[in-house]
């Protein structure tokens, strides 16, 4: 029994494994970026609770949680640049994935087995939820990134009314 | 006791006051033994009227008051015992002399005989001569009064006392007081025996000396005093010694302090209550130009002027309350000119507390006042060159508490002067060395300087800035001292990042030259060696082919790994050499059947020269083409895609392979897998270590699977570490993998060599 070859690629077919694996490497890359400002979330925190429980005389401890805090915002800074790399990363991928939906829409010279229109849908569905996960988790860092500059700027009002 | 016949008795009385009327102030009375008067001629002390008293009993006759005094007397007479004593009636001044004698007649007393005398006159002047002695021994002054010839008349207790005293050298009553003088040694004696004889003869009233009377024990003054006696008698000149022994030392301690006051440099001006000069030593006189003379008895406020702000000069209310004033005034001399003098006042009071008046002293600081300027004027200058210094500077304590910081300190440290200032340094920028590890404050250079005195030098260390960022620094760390010892030191530091990144790129230069050479010799010593590591057919577990890498071999044994040399390699473009050495030995690989993988660079890429050395290799060897997998890099096919495709499909036409090595690391995209054909993707091994724990890097393979699919190509995984992941390959659809668990690099040897392809 001879089996039928599978059908060559389509260009479309190999522009979204491309995207596929852009967008792979992109949310992993998300991950990995989730994790490290969750680091840079705990060193915070944890710099809040020690700032509370510190005695305000204490000059020595007020310049090491100074420091510290330096540190954490430079975590945070270079979080942030690779955040924005990301996020530049992604909407190019969006567009580019919009731009492989079109041609999907569109239609490209028929291959010798056209795609099932439910194979079609799914992964239009895959490809849509995963959007709409980006999106979420975009406006969760955005929450969160707003908080952050919230909370440092109530330091730097609190700092400057100590010295004053 | 007179005994007569009682007939006889009356008579006798009679004779005896005819006898006794003769005797001015005398008196008689004769009573029987029953006290009864029998005879009285009115004198005798309170027998009252000589007619009324007669044949009356004393007791009637006698005043009670004298009754009291005289019946005692009267009864011892009575009882034989005759009796003499002086009387005088209780507010009268008369004074008698009495003497009471019995009268007795065959033993037995039968009357009593009074005889009495008005001594009043002699009384009195007994009394005055009394009052005059006692008033003389009153007297601490040893007195004595002399006649013209110098005999001593009357000397007074004091002289007496000192008699004893001196153990009987000074002269007595009734002895030659100048010729006691004359016999004296000394020149005192001698001008006290002309002064006395000047009094004496009233050629002087008085005469005055005071002499020395030292003894073994002590030393003693004396003043001589002699004037002359106006009283009555033989005596002339009335003189008295008076020991001024301590009026003498108190007045030689004043003098003695006077002298010293003279002698300091400070103005002493003492008034008294009203604010009048009363002392005015020479300083005072150095400083304010007024003499003594002119200075004494004038008000204070005349003399001590300030010319920039009030001072009162003498006693003023604030004082009297306070008891004491301080400060600093320009005062002006007397010449005109003005100097800067600090005046420190006191009140003084009596033994009453009473103001008795006021001490000021005065000091003229003009040169306090320069020196402080200068000191100043050195500090302002001091602290200019300090500010102005391209170096931080910071000063410590002993304790290495900031004392200050300049503004460069203050700039490279992120600090002021003002917040570090009291602070210990050590915590604040100094408590980690340049290695990241804590430095305990013991071992901190910087408080050696401070504790104990010691320079120190640091060619490279570390101070941790404000924002905790590390600022790499060298520094030299003196001690100051004054003359109480080490007070603390000076720390210079400068900013040496760019210093060090100089010196970093010069070792880099310099190891680059170094490895130029080495990698040269290498070639033509033919130093490197290939090392191959297994690669693994997922689906049959065979090893189907092995990855060449270049390793150097040194002449001490050590194998150098490529990262040490590559890159200088290529930037220095040897690489093409090492490349075609490899290609070399891999064809040589090949001839033997075994199928490898090896590297190749960039810009062996784009060397049209390299395809033809394959192509002579492969010719000389007679490998088999399809044996030899060329990795080339995403980086290597992005910067020359032209050239890249154009590599591919040459080393396609010859029956080789191409390998994308660290397939997904690359920023780039993969839009260049459309134009070039790769036979295999070798997935990074950043995505296969994590495998098993990331679902992000699992989303990644599978992908590059898929991709891989679409294109044609085949999988190799990179990395592999353990049996999980080789399966979760395996379940993922990669085709190939290699890794430690699946086989380490070992260096090519000739059995690997005859193995053939797998």
């Amino acid at each position: 029994m001879t089996s039928t070859p599978d059908p060559p690629p389509t260009q479309l077919a190999q522009e979204q494994a491309l995207a596929d694996l852009d967008q792979s490497i992109a949310d992993r890359e998300q991950t990995l970026a989730d994790r490290d400002q969750a680091a840079v979330d705990q060193a915070e925190d944890q710099l809040e609770r020690d700032r509370a429980n510190a005695d305000p005389a204490d000059f020595a401890e007020a310049v090491h949680l100074g420091q510290r805090q330096g540190d954490v915002d430079r975590h945070q800074a270079r979080t942030d640049v690779r955040q924005d790399q990301i996020d530049l990363s992604q909407s190019g991928g969006n567009e580019r994935q919009e731009l492989l939906d079109a041609q999907r829409r569109v239609g490209q010279p028929p291959p010798a087995e056209p795609p099932t229109t439910e194979k079609i849908h799914h992964e239009r569905g895959v490809r849509r939820q995963a959007a709409i996960g980006r999106a979420a988790a975009a406006r969760e860092r955005a929450h969160e990134a707003l908080r952050r500059a919230e909370a440092a700027e109530q330091r730097a009002r609190l700092g400057g009314e100590d010295d004053a | 006791m007179i005994c007569v016949e009682h007939g006889r008795l009356k008579a006798a009385g009679e004779l005896a006051r005819d006898l006794v009327s003769g005797i001015p102030g005398a008196g008689l009375l004769i009573v029987d033994a029953d006290l009864r008067v029998l005879l009285s001629d009115g004198h005798a002390p309170c027998a009252g009227d000589a007619d009324a008293a007669l044949g009356r009993c004393l007791d009637e006759v006698v005043p009670a008051a004298a009754w009291r005094i005289l019946r005692p007397r009267y009864l011892a007479a009575l009882a034989g015992r005759p009796q003499r004593f002086t009387y005088a009636a209780v507010g009268e001044p008369t004074v008698y002399r009495v003497r009471l004698s019995p009268i007795s007649e065959d033993g037995v007393v039968v009357g009593l005989l009074l005889l009495s005398q008005d001594i009043t006159a002699q009384q009195q002047g007994a009394d005055a001569r009394d009052l005059l002695q006692s008033t003389l021994d009153s007297l601490p002054a040893r007195i004595a009064v002399i006649d013209e010839q110098g005999t001593i008349l009357v000397t007074n207790r004091g002289w007496t006392a000192c008699d004893r005293a001196d153990g009987g050298s000074v002269c007595r009553t009734g002895d030659d007081y100048l010729a006691a003088c004359d016999a004296a040694d000394g020149d005192g004696p001698a001008r006290a025996a002309a002064g006395l004889r000047a009094i004496a003869s009233g050629r002087q009233t008085d005469f005055a000396m005071e002499y020395a009377c030292h003894t073994p024990e002590a030393e003693r003054w004396f003043a001589f005093t002699a004037t002359r006696f106006v009283g009555p008698g033989a005596g002339r000149v009335v003189l008295s010694h008076s020991d001024v022994t301590e009026g003498h030392r108190a007045g030689a301690a004043a003098a003695t302090q006077a002298a010293l006051l003279d002698e300091v440099d400070l103005s002493v001006v003492a008034t008294d209550a009203a604010g009048a000069v009363t002392h005015w030593n020479r300083g005072a006189q150095r400083l304010f130009g007024h003499p003594s003379s002119e200075a004494l008895g004038r008000p204070a406020g005349e003399l001590i002027v300030a010319v920039d702000r009030d001072h009162p000069g003498g006693l003023d209310a604030e004082l009297r309350l306070t008891g004491h004033r301080e400060s600093e005034y320009a005062l002006r001399h007397q010449d005109g000119s003005t100097f800067p003098a600090h005046v420190r006042d006191r009140i003084v009071v009596d033994a009453d507390g009473e103001v008795a008046g006021m001490i000021g002293v005065a000091m003229d600081i003009t040169e306090r006042v320069a020196s402080e300027r200068a000191l100043s004027e050195a500090r302002h200058y001091m602290r200019a060159v300090a500010d102005s210094m391209g170096e931080g500077l910071f000063t410590l304590d002993t304790d290495g508490r900031v004392i200050y910081v300049n503004p460069t300190a203050e700039a490279l440290l992120g600090w002021s002067c003002a917040e570090l200032r009291g602070q210990v340094m050590h915590g604040i920028t100094h408590r980690r060395r340049a290695d990241g590890s804590p430095q305990p404050v013991e071992e901190c250079p910087i408080l050696r300087a401070c504790r104990d005195g010691v320079t120190v030098r640091v060619d490279d260390d570390l101070f941790v800035r404000r924002d905790g960022r590390g600022l790499v620094v060298s520094y030299t760390a003196a001690p100051f001292a004054t003359a109480d010892g080490v007070q603390g030191c000076v720390v210079v530091f400068g900013d040496i990042s760019e210093r060090k990144a100089r010196e970093a790129v010069q070792q880099r230069d310099v190891d680059t030259l170094a490895w130029i050479d080495r990698l040269h010799e290498a070639l033509t010593g033919d130093d490197f060696v290939l090392y191959a590591q297994p690669i693994v057919d997922l689906r049959t577990d065979e090893v189907v082919q092995r990855e060449l890498l270049l390793r150097l071999a040194e002449p001490d044994g050590r194998i150098i790994s490529p990262g040490a040399f590559l890159p200088t390699a290529e930037k220095y473009g040897i690489i093409g050499d090492i490349d075609r050495l490899v290609i070399e030995r891999a064809a040589d690989l090949a001839a033997t059947g075994l199928a490898v993988e090896l590297n190749l660079s960039a810009r062996s890429i784009g060397d049209a020269g390299i395809l033809e050395h394959i192509e002579r290799c492969l010719e000389r060897t007679g490998a088999d083409p399809a044996l030899l997998v060329f990795e080339i890099t995403e980086t290597a096919i992005v910067e020359d895609q032209l050239a890249a495709h154009a590599f591919a499909d040459r080393l396609h036409a010859l029956g080789s392979k191409l390998a994308l090595d660290d397939f997904g690391t690359g920023y780039c995209g993969f839009t260049y897998l459309k134009r070039i054909p790769v036979d295999y993707l070798k997935i990074d091994m950043e995505f296969v270590r994590d495998l098993t724990t990331n679902p992000g890097s699992r989303h990644v393979v599978e992908a590059v699977v898929a991709l891989a699919q679409g294109f044609g190509a085949e999988t190799i995984a990179e990395g592999v570490e353990n049996a999980e992941t080789i399966e979760l390959l395996r379940a993922l659809g990669v085709d190939q993998a290699q890794g430690y668990f699946l086989g380490r690099p070992e260096p090519v040897s000739d059995t690997d060599a005859g193995e053939g392809p797998r």
